[in-house]
């Protein structure tokens, strides 16, 4: 019963974002967890949509409030390391994790996108991505997004971000860079239209060293509500040189113990 | 008569007015003295301690631990991190020697290599007892267990008291 009502809640956004999608080049939405708490650890939903008619997305910031601890929650245990040549080719073979550790996965979440053949046929492409906690160079913290195709085509490609620094109410942004995939270069290009992603999944699941498996706590809330929400906001960097952005505010979940 | 009058009174006033800045320029000669005085008894201590805390209550992106330090000076102590920008986390540490007072500090510190390591400094900014007058500074340099919140933190400076 309970997965019945999400796939209705899933289909009835999914309906919502289709209706919608043409009206605004970036829309962003946010939430947490059904029963989630202030003061307490819970999952973090974002989902992104874009314009279709634009020119394909190169770069995703998504910022989050300072509030929220995603620091400070128990994600990214170790670092994802993955060579340079694999986030330049960004087409890549290998496992769902692409040989990093489990601890290291962040988020999992879907994507949709355009596959645009120069022949001017558009095939939507639907995919599972995974959100991992890259190396940290130069004080930097990196993030790695492997995007796996799930039909028609089922490539699995590979991102990369860093977590930015970002100014006023915002703590920090998840940066996604998509560049073209050189292997398609003249063939195809890919173009995101639409992602999900559950920071701080129920479905993520590490390893102590002692091989006992636990579900890490995920994005901490803090207990005190910041003033107007929880305001989040996406900007994206599209192939034209263009920009566009998006924000969202998430109402305050009640206070642990409140009715 | 009145001249005579006005002109001692003016004699007066002159010699009054150079007494009055001589003592002025004397003032601040004894000022200096005592803090001289107050330096000569003031101490400076090598820090070279390790704190090993663990968390007391996590808040969104605040996390206040306790511990305890081991080394020099050696002593209980509590800490407020915020861990809310990405690229450093702040820090009010307390150290709270065994011997008495407090030595309040605040602490920047970057990730270094991993996410787990940290490296970066700290000022002193307040203290009590013996350490009222405290100044210092340092470095900082440690690990976390991202599982616990469990801080283990070696620090090295100098601190004058």
């Amino acid at each position: 019963m309970p997965y019945a009502r999400a796939i209705v809640v899933a289909l009835a956004a999914i309906a919502s974002c289709s209706a919608t999608a043409a009206a605004r080049p970036v829309e962003l939405t946010a939430g947490f967890a059904r029963g989630a708490t202030l003061g307490a650890a819970t999952v973090l939903h974002a989902e992104l949509r874009v314009d279709p008619r634009r020119a394909p997305a190169t770069e995703v910031r998504v910022y989050y409030p300072a509030s929220v601890g995603l620091l400070s929650s128990g994600l990214g245990l170790v670092a994802c390391s993955r060579p340079a040549a694999d986030f330049a080719t960004v087409l890549i073979t290998g496992s769902r994790l692409g040989g990093c550790s489990p601890n290291a996965v962040i988020a999992y979440g879907t994507a949709r996108a355009n596959v645009l053949l120069s022949d001017g046929q558009v095939i939507p492409e639907y995919a599972t991505v995974t959100l991992l906690l890259g190396e940290v160079v130069n004080g930097r913290i990196g993030l790695v997004v492997f995007v796996d195709g799930v039909r028609p085509f089922g490539a699995k490609l590979a991102y990369a971000g860093e977590l930015r620094r970002a100014s006023g109410s915002f703590g920090g942004a998840l940066v996604a860079r998509l560049p073209a995939i050189p292997a398609l270069a003249g063939t195809a290009t890919v173009a995101l239209t639409n992602m999900r992603l559950a920071i701080g999944s129920r479905a993520i699941v590490y390893r102590t060293r002692g091989g006992e498996r636990y579900r890490p706590e995920g994005v901490a809330l803090p207990s005190r509500c910041p003033s107007g929400g929880f305001r989040f906001r996406a900007e994206v960097g599209f192939a034209d040189g263009g920009q566009a952005a998006a924000e969202t505010v998430v109402r305050c979940p009640p206070a642990a113990g409140s009715p | 008569m009145i001249g005579q009058g006005l002109r001692r009174w003016r004699t007066t006033w002159a010699v009054g007015v150079l007494v009055g800045m001589l003592a002025l320029l004397q003032a601040p000669a004894a000022g200096t003295a005592s803090p001289a005085a107050q330096a000569a008894k003031r101490s400076t201590l090598r820090v070279n301690a390790t704190a090993r805390l663990h968390l007391v209550k996590k808040d969104g992106s605040i996390l206040r631990e306790r511990g305890t330090v081991t080394g020099t000076p050696a002593g209980s102590v509590s800490a407020r991190f915020n861990v809310s920008k990405i690229t450093r986390t702040t820090g009010t540490i307390t150290f709270k020697p065994y011997g008495g007072g407090s030595i309040t500090v605040t602490a920047v510190v970057y990730p270094a290599g991993s996410v787990s390591r940290f490296s970066g400094s700290f000022a002193v900014r307040r203290g009590t007892g013996k350490y009222a007058n405290a100044v210092g500074s340092g470095t900082l340099s440690g690990t976390v267990n991202r599982r616990t919140w469990a801080v283990t933190a070696t620090a090295r400076g100098t601190l004058t008291y």
